[in-house]
C-alpha cells in the first residue's frame, strides 16, 4: 500500500535562502510521525507546504498515492490536512464555540447560526479535553494554555485524515498534555488518523511517536523508528554535536543579598510572597501555568502594581511604579511572550537589542552610530547571535536567535538583577543549551537571576534553589541538592 | 540583499519614489508647461501646508496614533493669530509666539486626552476636530479676518509669505522643518522611542520607555506645526478664514501613507512623507494642467493613494508576511 | 520577481489612466465650444467622465499660441457645487465658443477653500494662461496671487463677487447696492409707500450683503412712511433661518415686509406660507432657487432678484478677449438685477 504522504525531492527557496533542500521521505497511514530538528531546520516550511501556504520550488508531494498541487489552504483541507499552528490563529473576541465552528458549514441553518448545536458539540469536545469552561466563554478569558487546547480541539473535531501538530504543547500544563496525548492516540487507533508531530520536547517524541524524521539546515538527515533510538541519539542527529553538560550544577552564589521580597501580594493573583535572591544566584520559580509566577515577576518589575508587601534591593526599601523605575534600580526582565512583549517586530536586530539602552548609545539625546555599532558587535560576540546584518529585520532571525537578542538587550542594560520568564520557550535544543550557558555566564558575573520556567529539567539543571507556587502562594522551597521533578510536582500540585 | 540595486529597491521610500517618477514622466510628456521652473516652484509651494502638517502626522502614525483635528487646529491657530494681528494688542513677534503656543496647547489637549484618559486618538481627535472648528468660528464670529494693519504686514512675520528671488520663503521653512524632523526621528533617542512605541507599545513600556510621554510629545509637536502652517498661510494669503484647513487632515494622512508608513504604527519615514506630500501636490497640479474635470480630481487622488500603497506592499510583501 | 512585475504593471495602469484623463482634453480641442453645453449637462448630473473633459481646451495650445486669436483663458470658480456655479461656467464656455478662444474651467475640490483656489490660480499663471477670470470672494486673500499674475503680464478679471482692493483689472457682476435699491423700490411701491420692514441676512457683515442692505435702506429714505425695524442674522442653514424669522415675526407682529438679501431668502417664503401670511406680510429676496421661484408662483413672495450668472461668465471671457485682441480697456460691467415677479416667473429657470 502506498504511503499516505510522500515528499519527493522537495526544494523550497525564499529568494537566496534555501529552506528545504532536496528532501524526500514518506509518512505511512495511521502512524505518528515526528519531525525533529533545530529551529530553521525546515520543519515549519514543510508543514506550510502541506498546508498550502506556499508551493515547493521543486519536487512533488504525493497524497494517497497521487501527485497533488497543494496551492491553497482550501485544497489542503480538501485533501484531509488539519494543522495546529504554533501561534494560535483564533479570534480572541469570540466565544469558544464560535471559534470551533468558524469557517465550517456544519452549524449553519440558512443564514442563521445554530447556536444550540454549536454549544452542545463544543461542550462534548471540551469535556473530552477535560477543559472545564463554558462553550460561550470568550476566548480572551482563557489562559494561553487553554487557548491552545481549544485550537487542538478544533482540529480534532473535524476528524482530519492527516493531523499536523506544530509544537502543540509549548504552552500546556503536564495534565493537559496527557489529555491531548490520549485523544491523539485514540484518533490514531480508532480512525487511523495520520499524525505529523513537531516538538522540541524529545520526551514527547519518545512517548507518542512511531517513527521520526530528523532535519538539519534544510536537509533530510534520517528517518528512524522511535523504538530504535535514544534521546541522546536524536539530539546528536539534530545538533550534529554533543552538548557539554559537565559545567552545569556549579553554584556562583555569594553571600550578598540583592533582592528581598516581603509579603508581596496583588489582588487575586498572588498573596504573601516572601523570598530573597543573592548575588550570582539562580533561583527558579516553578508551578503550573496560572499559579501566579509571571505575575510575581511583573510586580517586581513594575509592570503590575502590587497592593501589599515590600521590595528591598540591597537591604534598601524601594518603590517600583513602572518598568522605568525598575530599570533605574538595575532590574531587567526577559518577558515570557517574545512576540508580544519582547520584540518590536517592525524594527531591526540592532534597534531591538538597544531599545532599552538608549543612554549608552547616545549623547544628550542624539544617537551615536559608532557607539551603537560597537555595542552591537560586542553583543553579537558575547551571545553568539547568528545574523546576516545587524540592520536586518529582527524577524529574519530564528526563534533561538531572537531570544538571544532579547537577552542581549536586557544584559546590555547592565543589570544587577535579571528576571526571566520562560527564557527557552519555543526555541530548539541547540539554542536552549546556548541560552543556559549565557545565563550561567551572567550569574558568574554576580548578577542574581530569578527565573520562571515550566520545563523541569531546565530548572533542575540551572537553579541553585527552586521556589514552587500553587494558586498564588509559595508552597515550597527546594535546594539544588534535594531537587527532583517529583518534588517540584508535589509542591506545584500542593499535595 | 547585498547588491546596491537591491538596497535601493528595498528602501522604504522606493515605492513612493517610483510613483513620483512615473507621474513626473507622464506629466512632462503630456504637458509642455509642467517642467517649467515656475510650475515646479508652484508645486513645492503648494506642498507647504500639507507637508508641514504631514510631518507631525508622520510622528503620530509611527507612534501608532492619528490626529483628525489638524485641519481645525490649523484654522483655530490662523483665526487666533488673525485676530491678534488685526487688533494690534501685541507686537507681531509676540503674536507669532502666541500662535505657536496656541497650537502647542491644543495639541497637548489631544495628547493628554489620549494618553492620560486612555481614549483612542481617533475618537479624541474626531471630537476636537469639531471643537476646534467651533473655536475658529467663534474667534472670527463666523467671518474671515483680513485687511491687516501695516504694523503686521510690514513686520518680519509677513516675510513668511514673501519671496526670495523667485522662491517663496515658505518653501525654505518647510524644507528646514523636514530636515529637522528627519534628524529628530532618525538620529535621536526620541525618534527611537517613537518607532518602538508604535512598533510594540508593550515591549517598549517593558523596555523602560515612557510611552505616554512619547505620544504626548508627538501630539504637541503636531499642534506646534499647525501653528507654523497657520502663520505661513496668514502671511501668504493676507487673510484668515474660519473654514480654512477643512479636509486637510485627510490630505496629511494620505501623504504619510503614500510615504510608506503603516497605520498600525512602527513604520514610516520623513523622507517618504516628503515624497508623499510632493506627489499629492503634483497630482493636483497635473490634473489642472491636463484639464481633468473637477468632479474627478478627488477620485484620482484616491486612485494614486491606493496604487502607491499597493506597489509598496508588492515590493515589501515578504516583510509584511513575516 | 513576480511581485516586481506586478508593481510595474500597476504603475503602467496608473500611467494609462492619467493619460486617459488628460487625453480627453487634448483630443477635443477643435470641438471645445460645441461640446461645452452637453458636457456640462453631463457633469451637472454627476455622470460620465468622458464627456466632461471636452468642456475645456487643451493646455498644449499654450505653446502654439498664434496671432489668430487662439487665446487661453483660465476661468477659476470658488465652487462648482450648485446650479448657480454651473451657469457661470456655461456662460464662460459659450463665450469661448462664440469667440473661438480656449476656456479652461476649474474650481477647488473643497467649496470656498481659499488656499486651494489660490493654488489653482498659481497653476494657471505658471501654465501660461493669457488671461484669468476668477471669483474674488475674499477681501484680501487674492491680492498676492493677482499681483503675481500682473508681474507675469496676465490680466485678471474678477466676477460675481468683488474685493475692492484686490487689484483685478475690472469687476463683472451685480452692483449690489443698486440691486438692493431696485428691490427696495419695487417692494415699497407694492406696499403703497408705507409700513415697516425687517432685513434678513445670512451674513450681516458680508461686504456684498451689506451693500444690498444699504441699497434697500436708500430706497426706504424716499418713502417717509416706510420704517426699518431691524436686521436679523438668519445664518447659512435653511432650517435655522426659518426659526430666526419665526422668532423675529413673533417679536414684531405688525411688521409689513421681510426682505432677504441672499440665497437663503427662500426661508422667508416658507415661513409666510406656513403661517398663511400671504398678502399680510410682503416678502422679497435674492437668487433664483427652485424654492424661491415656487414661492413667487404661489404668491407668498412678491419678488426675487436674479444675478444672471450666465451673463457674468460670458462677459468675463468677453472682456478678456477684447483686452487681449484689441487692447481695449477693462471696464466694470453691471450685469444688472433680474427682477422676477409673478408676471415673468414662468419664463425663468431655476439657478
Amino acid at each position: 500500500m502506498a504511503p499516505i504522504i510522500e515528499f519527493k525531492n522537495i526544494t523550497k527557496r525564499f529568494g537566496g535562502t534555501v529552506a528545504l533542500n532536496n528532501v524526500s521521505f514518506s509518512v505511512e497511514e495511521g502512524e505518528v510521525h515526528c519531525l525533529c530538528g533545530e529551529n530553521g531546520a525546515g520543519k515549519s516550511t514543510l508543514i506550510n507546504l502541506c498546508g498550502g501556504v506556499f508551493a515547493p520550488t521543486e519536487g512533488e508531494i504525493w497524497v494517497g498515492g497521487q501527485p497533488e498541487q497543494i496551492n491553497s489552504i482550501r485544497k489542503s483541507e480538501r485533501l484531509g490536512f488539519s494543522i495546529v499552528h504554533q501561534e494560535i490563529p483564533l479570534c480572541l473576541n469570540m466565544s469558544i464555540a464560535h471559534n470551533i465552528f468558524l469557517g465550517s458549514k456544519e452549524a449553519v441553518k440558512g443564514v442563521f447560526l445554530d447556536e444550540k448545536h454549536m454549544n452542545e458539540k463544543t461542550r462534548e469536545l471540551l469535556e473530552m479535553f477535560h477543559l472545564n469552561v463554558e462553550p460561550t466563554a470568550l476566548l480572551e478569558s482563557l489562559s494561553i494554555a487553554e487557548q491552545s487546547v481549544v485550537q487542538i480541539a478544533k482540529a480534532v473535531y473535524f476528524r482530519p485524515k492527516i493531523l499536523i501538530l506544530d509544537e502543540p504543547t509549548a504552552a500546556l500544563t503536564n495534565d493537559q498534555r496527557e489529555v491531548m496525548f490520549t485523544v491523539v492516540r485514540k484518533l490514531v487507533k480508532e480512525q487511523r488518523t495520520t499524525v505529523l508531530y513537531v516538538s522540541h520536547r524529545l520526551e514527547e517524541v519518545m512517548d507518542l511517536g512511531d517513527r521520526l524524521t530528523v532535519f538539519k539546515d534544510g536537509q533530510f538527515v534520517t528517518t528512524k523508528k522511535v523504538s530504535e533510538v535514544s534521546m541522546d541519539d536524536i539530539v546528536t542527529l539534530m545538533v550534529g554535536r554533543e552538548i557539554d553538560k559537565s559545567e552545569w550544577g556549579k553554584s556562583f552564589a555569594t553571600g550578598e543579598e540583592l533582592l528581598s521580597v516581603k509579603g508581596l501580594g496583588c489582588g487575586k493573583k498572588f498573596h504573601d510572597i516572601n523570598f530573597s535572591l543573592k548575588k550570582g544566584e539562580i533561583v527558579g520559580l516553578a508551578g503550573f501555568v496560572g499559579a501566579g509566577r509571571t505575575e510575581v515577576l511583573s510586580a517586581i518589575f513594575g509592570a503590575d502594581r502590587p497592593d501589599s508587601g515590600e521590595i528591598f534591593i540591597k537591604g534598601e526599601k524601594v518603590t517600583i511604579r513602572s518598568p522605568r523605575d525598575a530599570i533605574r534600580h538595575r532590574i531587567s526582565m526577559i518577558p515570557e511572550n517574545r512576540r508580544d512583549d519582547g520584540l518590536i517586530t517592525s524594527m531591526s536586530i540592532k534597534e531591538n537589542a538597544q531599545v532599552a539602552v538608549m543612554d549608552r548609545i547616545s549623547d544628550k539625546g542624539m544617537l551615536n552610530k559608532k557607539k551603537s555599532v560597537e555595542l552591537m558587535e560586542q553583543m553579537i560576540e558575547n551571545y553568539g547571535i547568528k545574523i546576516g546584518s545587524m540592520d536586518d529585520g529582527v524577524l529574519t532571525l530564528s526563534g533561538g536567535n531572537q531570544q538571544k537578542v532579547v537577552i542581549a538587550k536586557w544584559i546590555g542594560n547592565d543589570p544587577e538583577i535579571l528576571l526571566c520568564d520562560e527564557p527557552t520557550r519555543g526555541i530548539d535544543v541547540g539554542a536552549k543549551s546556548e541560552v543556559y550557558s549565557i545565563l550561567r555566564d551572567i550569574a558568574k558575573e554576580g548578577i542574581g537571576i530569578l527565573m520562571v520556567s515550566s520545563e523541569l529539567p531546565e530548572l533542575l539543571a540551572l537553579c541553585d534553589r527552586i521556589l514552587v507556587m500553587h494558586e498564588g502562594r509559595l508552597t515550597g522551597e527546594i535546594s539544588r541538592e534535594e531537587a527532583s521533578e517529583e518534588l517540584i510536582m508535589k509542591y506545584a500540585a500542593a499535595i | 540583499m547585498n547588491t546596491k540595486k537591491n538596497k535601493l529597491t528595498n528602501a522604504r521610500e522606493f515605492g513612493v519614489f517610483l510613483v513620483l517618477v512615473i507621474i513626473m514622466i507622464i506629466m512632462s510628456i503630456t504637458s509642455p508647461v509642467f517642467l517649467k521652473t515656475a510650475n515646479l516652484v508652484n508645486i513645492v509651494r503648494q506642498t507647504v501646508e500639507i507637508g508641514i502638517m504631514a510631518i507631525g502626522m508622520t510622528y503620530l502614525i509611527i507612534a501608532g496614533e492619528l490626529d483628525l483635528s489638524v485641519g481645525s487646529l490649523f484654522a483655530t491657530c490662523a483665526m487666533f493669530g488673525g485676530l491678534l494681528f488685526k487688533n494690534q494688542m501685541f507686537p507681531p513677534t509676540i503674536v507669532f509666539f502666541l500662535v505657536l503656543i496656541c497650537g502647542l496647547a491644543l495639541g497637548c489637549v489631544n495628547g493628554l486626552l489620549v494618553t492620560r484618559m486612555g481614549i483612542p486618538s481617533f475618537i479624541v481627535t474626531l471630537g476636537t476636530m469639531k471643537i476646534y472648528r467651533s473655536f475658529a468660528y467663534a474667534i472670527g464670529n463666523g467671518q474671515s479676518i483680513s485687511q491687516f494693519p501695516e504694523s503686521a504686514t510690514g513686520s518680519w512675520v509677513w516675510k513668511l509669505g514673501a519671496k526670495v528671488g523667485n522662491i517663496p520663503v515658505q518653501i525654505f521653512v518647510m524644507l528646514i522643518l523636514f530636515v529637522v524632523a528627519h534628524v529628530l526621528l532618525k538620529k535621536t533617542t526620541y525618534g527611537y522611542k517613537v518607532y518602538a512605541t508604535g512598533g510594540n507599545d508593550r515591549a517598549a513600556h517593558l523596555s523602560g520607555i515612557n510611552i505616554k510621554n512619547t505620544r504626548l510629545a508627538a501630539f504637541a509637536m503636531m499642534g506646534f506645526l499647525c501653528g507654523i502652517a497657520a502663520l505661513i498661510s496668514t502671511a501668504y494669503l493676507n487673510t484668515v478664514t474660519t473654514t480654512s484647513g477643512e479636509g486637510r487632515e485627510m490630505d496629511a494622512i494620505a501623504a504619510v501613507i503614500l510615504g510608506g508608513a503603516a497605520l498600525s504604527g512602527g513604520r514610516g519615514t520623513i523622507l517618504g512623507t516628503f515624497l508623499g506630500a510632493i506627489i499629492m501636490a503634483t497630482v493636483k497640479n497635473g490634473m489642472v494642467l491636463l484639464n481633468v474635470p473637477v468632479f474627478w480630481q478627488d477620485g484620482f487622488i484616491g486612485i494614486v493613494v491606493i496604487i502607491a500603497v499597493l506597489i509598496d506592499t508588492l515590493f515589501h510583501r515578504k516583510d509584511a508576511k513575516r | 520577481m513576480k511581485r516586481k512585475m506586478m508593481a510595474l504593471v500597476l504603475g503602467g495602469i496608473m500611467a494609462v489612466s492619467l493619460c486617459a484623463c488628460g487625453g480627453g482634453g487634448s483630443s477635443s480641442q477643435a470641438s471645445s465650444g460645441s461640446a461645452a453645453g452637453e458636457a456640462n449637462a453631463a457633469s451637472e448630473a454627476g455622470k460620465e467622465a468622458e464627456a466632461a473633459p471636452a468642456s475645456s481646451a487643451a493646455p498644449e495650445a499654450a505653446g502654439s499660441e498664434t496671432a489668430g486669436g487662439d487665446y487661453n483663458i483660465s476661468f477659476v470658480l470658488h465652487s462648482l457645487s450648485g446650479s448657480f456655479y454651473t451657469k457661470l461656467a456655461e456662460g464662460a464656455e459659450a463665450a469661448g465658443k462664440d469667440l473661438g478662444v480656449n476656456v479652461t474651467v476649474s474650481a477647488p475640490n473643497t467649496p470656498s477653500s481659499l488656499d486651494e483656489q489660490v493654488s489653482l490660480l498659481e497653476t494657471a499663471i505658471s501654465s501660461g494662461a493669457d488671461a484669468i477670470a476668477t471669483v474674488t470672494w475674499d477681501p484680501s486673500g487674492f491680492n498676492n496671487v493677482i499681483a503675481q499674475a500682473k508681474d507675469a503680464g496676465i490680466p485678471v478679471v474678477a466676477f460675481n463677487q468683488n474685493a475692492e482692493d484686490c487689484g483685478s483689472a475690472c469687476f463683472i457682476g451685480q452692483d449690489y447696492e443698486s440691486a438692493g435699491y431696485s428691490l427696495g423700490k419695487y417692494m415699497f411701491e407694492q406696499m403703497g409707500g408705507k409700513g415697516s420692514y425687517i432685513v434678513a441676512s445670512c451674513g450681516p457683515t458680508d461686504v456684498a450683503l451689506v451693500a444690498r442692505e444699504a441699497g434697500i435702506d436708500r430706497a426706504a429714505e424716499e418713502y417717509p412712511d416706510v420704517k426699518k425695524i431691524t436686521t436679523i442674522d438668519i445664518g447659512t442653514d435653511l432650517t435655522n433661518a426659518y426659526s430666526v424669522i419665526e422668532n423675529a415675526y413673533l417679536a414684531n407682529p405688525d411688521v409689513n415686509a421681510i426682505l432677504g438679501v441672499d440665497v437663503f431668502s427662500e426661508a422667508i417664503g416658507s415661513f409666510i406660507e406656513d403661517y398663511d401670511l400671504s398678502g399680510k406680510v410682503y416678502a422679497a429676496g435674492f437668487d433664483l432657487t427652485e424654492g424661491m421661484l415656487g414661492h413667487i408662483k404661489n404668491g407668498s413672495v412678491q419678488l426675487t432678484v436674479g444675478q444672471n450668472p450666465f451673463l457674468q461668465g460670458y462677459y468675463s471671457v468677453y472682456e478678456c478677449y477684447m483686452g487681449l485682441k484689441y487692447g481695449s480697456d477693462y471696464l466694470n460691467i453691471d450685469t444688472g438685477a433680474q427682477m422676477v415677479t409673478s408676471e415673468n416667473v414662468n419664463d425663468v429657470e431655476p439657478e
